[in-house]
Order: C-alpha cells, then structure tokens, then sequence
C-alpha cells in the first residue's frame, strides 16, 4: 500500500464530499491499482443503496488524477489539476453497492502535451464493474 | 434523483420529434463545489453526464442505467459563474425491444458546447 485515507487527498485535488478513491495500491511504470471502499455516504449512492454510474467514472478519473500526482511527488512537485476531456468505449456491467471494495486498475497509454490517454478496469471480488478509456487534460501548476 | 433541485433546476422544456430540450440552470450552492476544487468551483463533467440520465429519465418517465457511453467529449469548462443557464438537449431513438435507448446529447449555451455524448442507456428493472 503507498497511500491510504487522509494520504490520499496529498495527491488529488478534489476533497469533500466528492473524493471517490480510497488509496493508491501500487504504482510502477505506466500502470497503477487504486481502490474505493464504498460507504453509505458517498456522494453517488442513490435511493435504492446503489452508486450511480457517474460515480465510477468520477472514480476512474480520480484514480488517474492520485496516479498523476503520485508521479509528481516522486519529483517532488505539487499535484495538477486534471479536466477529463473526453470519455471513450465506457461500459457499466454492474452499479456498486455499499460496503463494495472497489478495486480499480488504470494504464497510462501515451502522455504528451499536457494530454494523457488511459484506459481502466474497475472490479470487484474478481468481477468486472466497468471498464473505459479517457483523455485527461492535465493543467499545469503555477 | 442525485442532482434535480441540488446541481440544476429545470426552468424549460421544449419537446421536439425526436427528443427533447430541458433549459436548465445550474445552482451555486450544490455542496460538490466545496470539494470540486476548494475556492475554485467548476462544475463536475460527470455531474454533467449525470444531469443528462437525469434529463433522459424525466423525458421517458423511466429508470435509465448508462449501460455505454460511445464517446462523451467535455469541450469546455463549465460552472454556474461561467454558464448559469444552459440547454440540455437529448435525442432518444428506442432499441428495437424497447428496453433501451440510443441517447444523443449536448450541453449548451449561446457561446459554446460544454459537453456532447452518444451512448446506451438502458431501462432499469
């Protein structure tokens, strides 16, 4: 485990009541696990005690954007702002329920220009959850 | 719904043959800019998304799953400062089993597109 809870927050730049990832597993290369336990006050769970499918994209994305700024530490620079600037070949096959732990696998496909293309996987107990490709914008820190 | 009545608030609707058009306006108060970055709120893209299933549910009177999205681009930043008032228009062609729907979307307003999407929501059980 690299970062885990309050850890976390050092690398992203969203907090409360919209963080969606729970801690950054393991890093090498161009490749990363993440994880999120879901809690009955997440932010994207619905009447019916499911998450909403925009949770687990803002999960995905929120992923990458930890992913990101844990590289940026290892330079020891602060953490960027990332836009998603596009969402690709998204694919639901189940909604989250409370008490899931998520386990997200992201890879960073190319980078170039303040753009990255990635690709994700998110499961469950070995269960597929949802899978996308995305383009971030990453915006410089001043 | 998660976001009626706490992101957006509906103040339009203009039905067309294929679709419809929800003028929406976004409120500055939704709890999500606190988080969504501290002293600087930009709206969500995936609230956004979600404004689009919630738009699509209202129209069809029907719970919807975001079974796929196609390709959704988020082409600018939005915010209730930049854009307060916005048009949500969907495009909504039934699957030949009529548990689905082929969705087209956008968001925008006068000066630009914040967001276009083509995807598959689903009927819920």
């Amino acid at each position: 485990m690299l970062y885990e809870a309050e850890e976390v927050l050092g690398l992203i730049p969203q907090r409360e009541p919209v963080v969606m990832v729970s801690r950054l597993i393991d890093a090498s290369g161009n490749r990363c696990h993440t994880g999120l336990s879901v809690t009955a006050d997440n932010y994207f769970i619905e009447d019916d005690g499911l998450m909403a499918e925009t949770g687990l994209i803002e999960h995905i994305a929120q992923s990458a954007s930890a992913f990101a700024g844990h590289r940026y530490r290892m330079q020891s620079l602060p953490a960027p702002i990332g836009y998603i600037g596009e969402v690709r070949k998204f694919h639901c096959y189940r909604r989250p329920a409370i008490g899931d732990e998520l386990q997200t696998e992201i890879i960073f496909e190319a980078e170039a220009e303040g753009v990255t293309l990635m690709s994700a996987t998110t499961s469950c107990n070995g269960e597929a959850v949802a899978d996308t490709k995305m383009k971030i914008f990453v915006e410089p820190v001043r | 719904m998660l976001l009626k009545d706490k992101f957006f608030s509906i103040e339009n609707t203009v039905i067309s043959n294929d679709g419809v058009t929800y003028q929406i306006r976004l409120l500055s108060d939704c709890d999500c800019y606190r988080g969504h970055f501290p002293g600087k709120p930009v709206s969500p893209g995936v609230c956004n998304i979600e404004m689009i299933r919630e738009c699509a549910e209202l129209f069809t009177g029907k719970d919807l799953f975001i079974e796929e999205i196609k390709q959704c681009r988020l082409t600018a930043v939005s915010s209730p400062a930049i854009c307060p008032s916005l048009d949500v228009a969907i495009k909504l062609i039934p699957a030949s089993d009529n548990t689905a729907y082929e969705i087209n979307a956008s968001i925008t307003d006068q000066a630009r597109t914040y967001m276009s999407l083509k995807g598959i929501f689903r009927t819920k059980q």
